[in-house]
């Protein structure tokens, strides 16, 4: 099974009516549409509002997806074309079909400015958040940092990363898991404090 | 725990997936670990941002459970359209078979093959219209022909598709008024 398995089956729970199944998703994928969307929405408080109606939109028209295309190329378009009508409706510019197009969706990393999808009262904490991640990240053990960016920043697979560090896929496994958690226990208290947003 | 990271990963036997969901599903520490997993991710790629998946959740209460239709085993309903034209053409070809056949069976009386010189008519190649016919005819001579034909005019098939039998009449009529 790989990512694309893992998206088709939560699209069938939430298909019969498992609403959970979908937060998982919209969890997972949520940054990743706020980040397209901000780069032809500048407000960051309007990013967030479309990226919430692009999910809802995507809900209600979860019983019309086929599978036929990856969710988040599903999802890619619905944001767009949300973000367009929002546009539209607030008289100003939208994008141009060929701005984006479903190809970009899959491999959408260009490096963006925090700035671009932050408020100026989420500016603080998103910056103590990153600064933290790199933190832990210059002080993992060699090994658990080069299984983890292989994954994280790379996209490879388990069995691709064990072929690179030479090792079983069940050490690479680990490693990657050893990574998370040792940068998980040092956001804990950060994402905890948080008064009137989740993190 | 271990098996949650692997599983943000997609990388767990396809039988685990649906366990794996429920667990996740009725634990609010995994949910919670698979959003910070996730987070973190996001985090290493250069892309942190509040959660909106609360604001989302919270929209969703008001929402009717989507409930999609099962989906049918695939390639049922292309057989079933390649059927229908099928089954058509068929019925088709039965009804101009049905209609046809009678005129069809009529021919061999005359072209059951060419007469032989002895006066007795060599067997022609098998075809499926002989096989209709219920005895190999014999001929003796064009006069025995023209003499059955005459005496069989009115029981002749008279549509455009007889083929020479008019002609063959029209011949025998003729020769019978020159005799007389």
């Amino acid at each position: 099974m790989d990512d694309r398995d893992l998206d088709r089956q939560l699209v069938e729970r939430a298909q019969r009516g498992d609403k959970h199944a979908f937060e998982l998703l919209v969890s997972k994928y949520q940054r990743k549409l706020a980040r397209l969307l901000a780069r032809f929405i500048r407000d960051p408080a309007e990013v967030e509002d479309v990226a919430q109606e692009a999910f809802i939109k995507a809900y209600r028209a979860l019983p019309s997806f086929r599978g036929d295309s990856a969710f988040y190329t599903w999802l890619y378009r619905i944001g767009i074309n949300t973000a367009k009508n929002y546009l539209v409706a607030m008289k100003r510019r939208a994008p141009t079909t060929t701005e984006f197009d479903a190809e970009e969706a899959e491999g959408f990393e260009n490096a963006e400015q925090l700035r671009d999808i932050n408020t100026p009262e989420s500016m603080v904490m998103s910056k103590e958040i990153a600064r933290t991640v790199n933190d832990t990240m210059d002080q993992l053990p060699e090994e658990l940092r080069n299984a983890i960016t292989l994954r994280e920043i790379e996209g490879m697979s388990y069995e691709d990363i064990a072929a690179i560090m030479n090792c079983p896929i069940g050490t690479v496994r680990s490693r990657i898991f050893r990574a998370r958690e040792a940068i998980a226990e040092r956001l804990r208290p950060l994402l905890d404090t948080g008064k009137d947003r989740r993190w | 725990m271990e098996k949650l990271s692997a599983f943000v990963d997609g990388e767990v036997q396809d039988g685990d997936v649906q366990s794996q969901l429920a667990r996740i599903e009725s634990d609010a520490g995994l949910r919670s670990a698979w959003n910070t997993y996730h987070l973190i991710g996001d985090a290493l790629r250069g892309n942190v941002s509040p959660d909106l998946t609360s604001r989302v959740v919270a929209r969703l209460r008001d929402e009717p459970a989507t409930l999609a239709p099962r989906r049918k085993p695939a390639g049922l309903g292309r057989w079933a359209w390649l059927a229908m034209p099928a089954a058509a053409g068929v019925a088709a070809v039965t009804l101009v078979v049905w209609t046809a056949a009678p005129i069809w069976q009529a021919e061999p009386q005359i072209a059951s093959g060419p007469i032989a010189a002895g006066g007795t008519a060599a067997p022609g190649p098998v075809t499926a219209v002989s096989l209709s016919a219920p005895e190999p005819r014999t001929l003796a001579s064009g006069i025995e022909v023209d003499n059955y034909l005459f005496a069989h005019q009115r029981y002749a098939p008279t549509s455009a598709m007889q083929g020479v039998v008019p002609y063959a009449r029209t011949v025998t009529d003729e020769r019978r008024g020159v005799s007389k």
